[in-house]
């Protein structure tokens, strides 16, 4: 430790570069760096387009005075680029794209900390919604048609979504639950996938996010048959839910923003006013939440802690009895 | 030949072994649909087991005893410097940085091992480690490492 | 005609001075991705995606769909030249072309490659145009049973890549099987072989470790020689580096069969130009008259799989267009693209956005023809590379793998895997080990897994479903063909060839 420090006196008195940045933490607001924003996925998912929608509205309004770069740090489904934040501790120029994975890491032993321990929950921006899909040719009209034939010959239908012990795989567990069914769950690898089986007629029905899907219906390729939400989804009002149906549970991915621990009161209070301009923008409402028929949020603070919380839990029972905690 | 062949035949057996044992331990070999996450990985270790058999059965039949398989003299030399140096790069990237880290690096082997003079070796040295930090960090926007100097 | 109204429609809106200008820094950039270790053309496209923000939708297309076409010829550059795979597609490419630049032949390979690009791309574009709704028809027929049944195919081609010493050959496909089974299995949703390690769920990555097997191995099989033989000088003006007659002969067919395969397999959902150039190399291989020239720098080992990759580049869009389903990373970025331009692609985007869609195409002709422009024009420079002397020349490939290795991923894990597989590498070339045999086997292995347990699930009949369905059965029919008559005729060969000799 001793020789690097040394190094870094070394450094600066040569370069110039170093002395710059060092000085930067000194003086004025934050930012006082530029802002690195990690994508934990590889280009092209939800947070990929999430996280580059948020930095395109930042930059082209200027609300940041230092550089923000967005970078996918892929692997272990996330765990690698969130046990990255984890290890900035106290660095408040990093932060992330937030998924269920920030809580469900933690409980498969995936992630070395959740939002209470080692990450800094800065806004929870939306809500994507779930949904079970059909082809439009499908004999199952509607979702009383789907358990009935469900309920007549147990373990036959499919139901297809994207991994194991993933969200899909557990909502295809809740609908099971709370209908009192028994489907055979295929795993594909991507939501792409999910959805070419889906019309290929490979599975009965699929675990879709309304914007994978969304396009499909309007062609008349395919139908939704119930959304897991509490309420109706505002651009989608004919998708029933299953609670009004009689099968109730609810079941969604949440999207946001999340940073390290001990960021410091003045970069968490930055980023909660950026981020809340950004949300209230034009093209928030436009370009992401409606084309991807989102349901906006914009929880900070307890209330954004409370509802990990509250996920946390579910998870914690969920997937103990999908028997993917292991001791 | 022959030497290597019978090494790697054992090596490939120990891994073999290993890797069943792992499979059959902690992996399902068969679930409620059919075959489970070890099944595979058994069946693989099995063929791996054959084939190493028959790799270390041809090697101890084997007459010519064929080629060194250890580079020997100057060769070995020269492989060891070259592994060494990268391995030492890979090691220190977190601490040097990408750019520091890679014209050291090629100053290294270049006035070391292939006793180029030295304005070759800064040239070269330093004007690649300059443009491939340029075109990564700049224009691809890769985040290097960067150590304890700053790039 | 509809057609040629709506390609004259697409054209007009191609060759405005604007969108030329985008379809040209497209194929410049892709150029230079593909030929980048490490960077490939998803990342690429995630890093123009915010420059076309300020563009029409269809400017935007235009640009992003060149640079996806440029970055399958760049790639072509340094597996040639330097063993070293510029981005996946192109890994295959290395068994021949290298070989071919050893040999003084690297200009007639950049060459064929260029022209057997250009050739595949131009058709896979006429494809794309006039059959996307029933080709898309045609890949979602690819359920996991048809799936496992091409992979299976694919998988008994490996056969071919084995080399001299069959053992050795068949030990390090199983040594690839085993490596693609590390990582989350996601349809039980364990971490196999991961040790614990986060950085392992994921699994082995393919790029890290075909950099670290051709390049690295290479390199450090090169630099144990102390006076290394030096590469062949052959004269690099431009007609030399155009490929002789007799090239042409030996390669027309390849293009042929790799443009279809390539088209074929780009369009079908997970698969992409990557297994397509793969396949193309090792039925190549199959149908020579002369296999045994095959990694020694056979020029049909590079026309193949180059015409392969570009054609499935092209078939990958395909699935995105006509289905708003993206077929490969790239056309996920793309398709993000698209949702942030204000566009929601799916099957109505042909009807309710002609002129995007017939922009696009359009543009992917001109950019082929751009890129065979620039590719031909600027061999001689490429090859001028190879005149550096190799004490030079050697550490600066080491840095070239070291760099894209890590900027995969932006994490210094990959460029451990890739010296872990360049040692390797090393040992492999040394002991008569197949490379090439590996690598396949580590990307089809998990497809095929996958594959297999996904129809198992779906069955109600076991197996027995490959047999159900027509393609799968088909396919499977092949796959058992593959097996069964290299053997039969080695049987009969014994059994009664031998006995009316004796």
């Amino acid at each position: 430790m001793l020789s690097r420090r040394a190094l870094v006196a070394t450094a600066l008195v040569l370069t110039a570069t170093a002395t710059v940045t060092l000085t930067g933490f000194a003086q004025g607001k934050y930012p006082t760096r530029p802002i690195e924003v990690v994508v934990p996925y590889a280009p092209g998912g939800g947070t990929d387009n999430l996280m580059r929608m948020i930095v395109s509205i930042i930059d082209e309004n200027k609300w940041s005075p230092q550089p923000i770069t967005v970078n996918n740090r892929a692997g272990g489904s996330g765990a690698v680029g969130y046990n990255y934040l984890v290890g900035k501790k106290g660095n408040p120029h990093v932060v992330a794209g937030a998924t269920p994975f920030v809580v469900s890491g933690k409980i498969q032993g995936r992630i070395n900390a959740n939002h209470r321990d080692g990450m800094t929950i800065l806004m929870i921006v939306a809500v994507d919604e779930l949904m079970l899909s059909v082809r439009s040719d499908s004999p199952y009209r509607t979702l009383e048609d789907f358990v009935k034939a469900a309920k007549a010959s147990p373990a036959k239908l499919t139901i297809g979504g994207t991994g194991t012990n993933t969200e899909d795989h557990i909502f295809t567990h809740l609908f099971e639950e709370a209908a009192g069914i028994k489907v055979k769950y295929v795993p594909f690898n991507s939501g792409g996938e999910v959805t070419t089986a889906l019309l290929g007629g490979h599975v009965d029905a699929a675990v879709e996010n309304p914007n994978e899907v969304i396009a499909q219906v309007e062609a008349g390729k395919a139908r939704n048959l119930a959304v897991a939400a509490e309420k109706r989804m505002a651009d989608a009002k004919d998708v029933p839910t299953f609670a009004e149906k009689g099968y109730t549970f609810y079941w969604n991915q949440y999207r946001g923003v999340v940073g390290p621990a001990d960021m410091g009161a003045e970069a968490v209070r930055w980023w909660q006013e950026t981020l809340k301009k950004v949300v209230t923008s034009q093209r928030w409402q436009e370009a992401y939440i409606k084309k991807n028929l989102l349901t906006p949020t914009d929880w900070t603070g307890d209330e954004a802690n409370k509802y990990l919380d509250g996920l946390n839990s579910k998870y914690e029972k969920v997937l103990a009895n999908l028997g993917a905690i292991k001791k | 030949m022959r030497q290597a062949d019978r090494i790697a035949a054992v090596l490939l057996l120990a891994l073999a072994a290993g890797y069943g044992a792992v499979a059959i331990r902690d992996y399902a070999y068969w679930d409620a649909n059919g075959p489970g996450s070890g099944f595979l990985p058994v069946w693989l270790a099995a063929a791996l087991t054959g084939l190493g058999g028959l790799l270390l059965v041809s090697a101890v039949r084997a007459r010519d005893p064929g080629p060194a398989p250890v580079p020997r003299g100057h060769g070995a030399v020269r492989l060891g410097a070259v592994l060494a140096a990268t391995v030492a790069l890979v090691a220190l990237l977190p601490v040097l940085g990408m750019a520091t880290g890679t014209a050291l690096f090629l100053a290294v082997l270049l006035r070391g091992l292939e006793r180029h003079s030295w304005p070759v070796t800064l040239g070269v040295a330093v004007g690649t480690a300059t443009v491939n930090w340029a075109v990564f960090t700049w224009w691809l926007r890769v985040p290097f490492p960067t150590g304890v100097l700053g790039f | 005609m509809d057609l040629l109204h709506n390609l004259a429609l697409g054209f007009s809106i191609a060759l405005t001075p604007f969108n030329v200008l985008m379809a040209m820094v497209g194929v410049t950039m892709g150029t230079l991705i593909g030929a980048l270790p490490g960077v490939g053309p998803a990342s690429g496209v995630a890093l123009l995606l915010p420059l076309t923000f300020g563009m029409s939708p269809t400017s935007g297309i235009i640009m992003l769909s060149a640079l996806y076409a440029g970055s399958m010829y760049g790639g072509t550059i340094t597996s040639v030249l330097i063993n070293t795979p510029g981005e996946s597609a192109s890994v295959v490419t290395c068994l021949d072309g290298h070989q071919m630049a050893l040999r003084g032949r690297a200009g007639p390979a950049l060459g064929m490659a260029a022209i057997g690009s250009f050739l595949a791309g131009s058709v896979g574009v006429v494809l794309l145009m006039g059959m996307a709704p029933l080709l898309a028809r045609w890949a979602l027929s690819f359920g996991p049973p048809e799936t496992f049944a091409l992979m299976l195919l694919g998988l008994t081609t490996v056969t071919g890549l084995t080399g001299d010493h069959a053992v050795k050959g068949y030990i390090s496909m199983v040594l690839g099987l085993m490596l693609s089974m590390i990582g989350i299995d996601i349809v039980s949703g364990d971490a196999r072989y991961t040790a614990g390690l986060p950085d392992m769920l994921d699994g082995v990555d393919f790029l890290p470790v075909a950099i670290g097997l051709f390049g690295m191995g290479e390199v450090l099989v090169g630099a144990e020689q102390a006076t290394r033989a030096e590469i062949l000088h052959g004269r690099y003006g431009l007609r030399d580096v155009l490929p002789s007659a007799a090239d042409w002969v030996r390669s027309r067919l390849a293009i042929v069969r790799g443009t279809i395969i390539g088209f074929l397999v780009g369009v079908l959902p997970g698969a992409g130009p990557t297994i397509a150039s793969f396949l193309a190399y090792t039925v190549e291989k199959k149908l020579s008259r002369h296999p045994e020239e095959f990694g020694q720098g056979a020029i049909e080992g590079v026309a193949a799989p180059e015409s392969a990759n570009n054609a499935g580049s092209a078939g990958a869009l395909v699935p995105m267009l006509t289905l708003g389903i993206p077929g490969s990373a790239t056309t996920a970025v793309m398709m993000g693209g698209l949702m942030m331009w204000g566009l929601r692609p799916g099957p109505l985007l042909f009807e309710k956005n002609p002129d995007f869609v017939w922009g696009l195409i359009a543009s992917l002709y001109l950019a082929n023809v751009m890129l065979l422009v620039l590719n031909v024009a600027f061999i001689p420079v490429f090859v001028r590379a190879l005149r550096v002397p190799y004490g030079i020349l050697m550490p600066l490939i080491i840095v070239f793998c070291v760099t894209g290795a890590y900027s995969l991923n932006n994490r210094v894990w990959d460029v451990g895997q890739m010296l872990v597989f360049g040692v390797l590498g090393y040992a492999m070339k040394k002991l008569d080990y197949s490379p090439a045999a590996l690598t396949l086997a580590l990307v089809l292995g998990p497809l095929a897994e996958r594959a297999l347990r996904q129809s198992l699930i779906i069955s109600d009949v076991g197996i027995l479903i490959l047999l159900q369905r027509p393609i799968a059965a088909t396919l499977t029919a092949l796959a058992l063909a593959a097996v069964a008559v290299p053997v039969a005729r080695a049987v009969w060969r014994v059994t009664v060839r031998r006995p009316a000799a004796a």
